[in-house]
């Protein structure tokens, strides 16, 4: 439960700072088991930071994309699966609600009273293709009855509420993708493998099977066939704030080597290694690509989210995820580099965030959709056209090319 | 610019003139101030919390 003894907090970068050290302390172990970090969600949940985004039609303080960003950037430097975790509730109930009505009223006077909420849009077989959820759910009995399998379910074991996605079927045969949130059911879904991964690993990101699960109609969220719009439109709230997650490892990183340089004496030269060359080099380099990274991630969080066509801002903003988690993956890469062979170490906090920030490079939105989106957008090539990719044979037999001739 | 060149390869000449003369011109790019070496100097040391300033610049 929040404690509501004192007054609200409300300055979010000040509370992930004082927050960070504890989650700090306590990752290299949380990493090693791939234990969850109970404990560090209890810590975000009693001091409102759960709470930031309830907006404040609904009695909360609305923290904007700006202020979630930069506080997970702080959480992200400490703890990468602590930060990745919670983001998906709070970015999470950011886009409920946005939504407005039942689902963002109750859900924001769930979050407010200490609910957390993990998220399940990823699937086996699906490929980053979200938009086509082979989780099936059939009307019945004043609700829905839920049958698939779900993957990378970060947060499951600490939520108290979940999220999902599930598609029902029109005459036709064609999906129509919709969202529930609903209180964690006792029965229904069964834990099919509990996440043991190279990184990430206190993110508790299980696959689970969902077998007969009925889902009162009140829990749906929106309409039927409309998640892929609403998503779309509000997508800023996902992709800025993964790429926030990935963005504040790599600042972790950089601030770590620099600590370790700089207090680290080589004997051939008798001075700190940063009097070094070669050292000063790279992190120039780990400061440049991070610099990179910062502003595509500020331009994108600043940019205009209103007006915009939905699918060019879908893009827009994939692409940048897609950008900045590369470079952050090159700035911790390049830090292994600096500090050597003793970044290997366990001890060392490098190496995890080393395989942490990996995870950036493969969370949604897949690299291969947002290329073909992207390009197809660039090209003037129908993006949602059916078949995706056919033609080309026929065009080459035809002129001797392929597209762009 | 080198992607394009890589894409345009084989679209004809006319394609690959115009995107010769762009990358002959972004070439130009690192010659101008500051130079990538004296930047990564710069931008290591003032990272790293040494003056930029300082002589003797290295050991």
């Amino acid at each position: 439960m929040p404690d509501t003894t004192g007054p609200r907090r409300t300055d979010y970068c000040a509370l992930a700072r004082e927050l960070a050290p504890g989650f700090a302390e306590r990752a290299a172990e949380h990493d090693a088991t791939a234990s969850f970090p109970f404990e560090n969600i209890a810590e975000l949940v009693n001091s409102g930071y759960t709470a930031m985004t309830v907006p404040k039609e609904f009695g909360g303080d609305g923290a904007s994309l700006a202020e979630l960003c930069a506080a997970q950037r702080i959480l992200a430097a400490a703890c990468g699966s602590t930060a990745f975790t919670i983001n998906m509730h709070v970015h999470g109930l950011a886009m409920i609600a946005k939504l407005g009505g039942d689902s963002a009223a109750w859900a924001c006077a769930a979050v407010t009273d200490g609910a957390v909420i993990s998220g399940g849009f990823s699937e086996p077989g699906v490929g980053g293709n979200w938009w086509h959820p082979t989780t099936r759910a059939e009307e019945k009995d004043g609700g829905y009855l839920l049958n698939g399998r779900k993957e990378f379910f970060t947060g499951y074991p600490g939520a108290t509420h979940l999220f999902m996605s599930a598609a029902t079927f029109d005459d036709r045969g064609l999906p129509q993708p919709m969202a529930f949130l609903m209180p964690k059911p006792k029965q229904g879904i069964r834990v099919t493998s509990t996440w043991d991964a190279a990184g990430m690993r206190a993110t508790g990101s299980h696959s689970l099977a969902i077998e007969d699960l009925f889902v009162d109609r009140r829990w749906a969220v929106g309409e039927r066939g409309t998640l892929p719009m609403l998503f779309m439109a509000d997508v800023h709230w996902a992709w800025c704030s993964f790429a926030s997650v990935f963005v504040g490892i790599a600042r972790g990183a950089l601030e770590h080597v620099v600590r370790t340089q700089r207090k680290r004496v080589i004997s051939v030269i008798g001075k700190p290694n940063a009097h070094l060359p070669g050292v000063q080099f790279r992190v120039a380099e780990m400061a440049a690509k991070l610099a990179a990274a910062e502003a595509h991630l500020d331009a994108a969080v600043q940019a205009d989210h209103d007006t915009v066509d939905p699918l060019a801002h879908y893009i827009d903003m994939s692409v940048m995820k897609m950008s900045v988690t590369r470079l952050a993956h090159e700035v911790v890469t390049l830090g292994m580099q600096v500090q050597g062979g003793s970044s290997l170490a366990s001890v060392d906090p490098l190496q995890r965030m080393y395989r942490d920030v990996v995870a950036g490079l493969l969370v949604p939105p897949a690299t291969d959709v947002v290329l073909e989106w992207a390009g197809k957008q660039a090209l003037g090539v129908p993006i949602f056209a059916e078949p995706r990719w056919a033609g080309c044979e026929r065009n080459d037999a035809e002129d001797g090319h392929a597209y762009g001739s | 610019v080198s992607a394009a060149c890589e894409v345009a390869g084989a679209a004809g000449p006319g394609y690959s003139e115009q995107l010769g003369w762009i990358w002959q011109d972004l070439k130009t790019g690192p010659a101008q101030p500051v130079r990538g070496d004296l930047a990564l100097e710069i931008i290591g040391k003032a990272t790293l919390g040494l003056d930029p300033a300082q002589t003797p610049r290295w050991l």
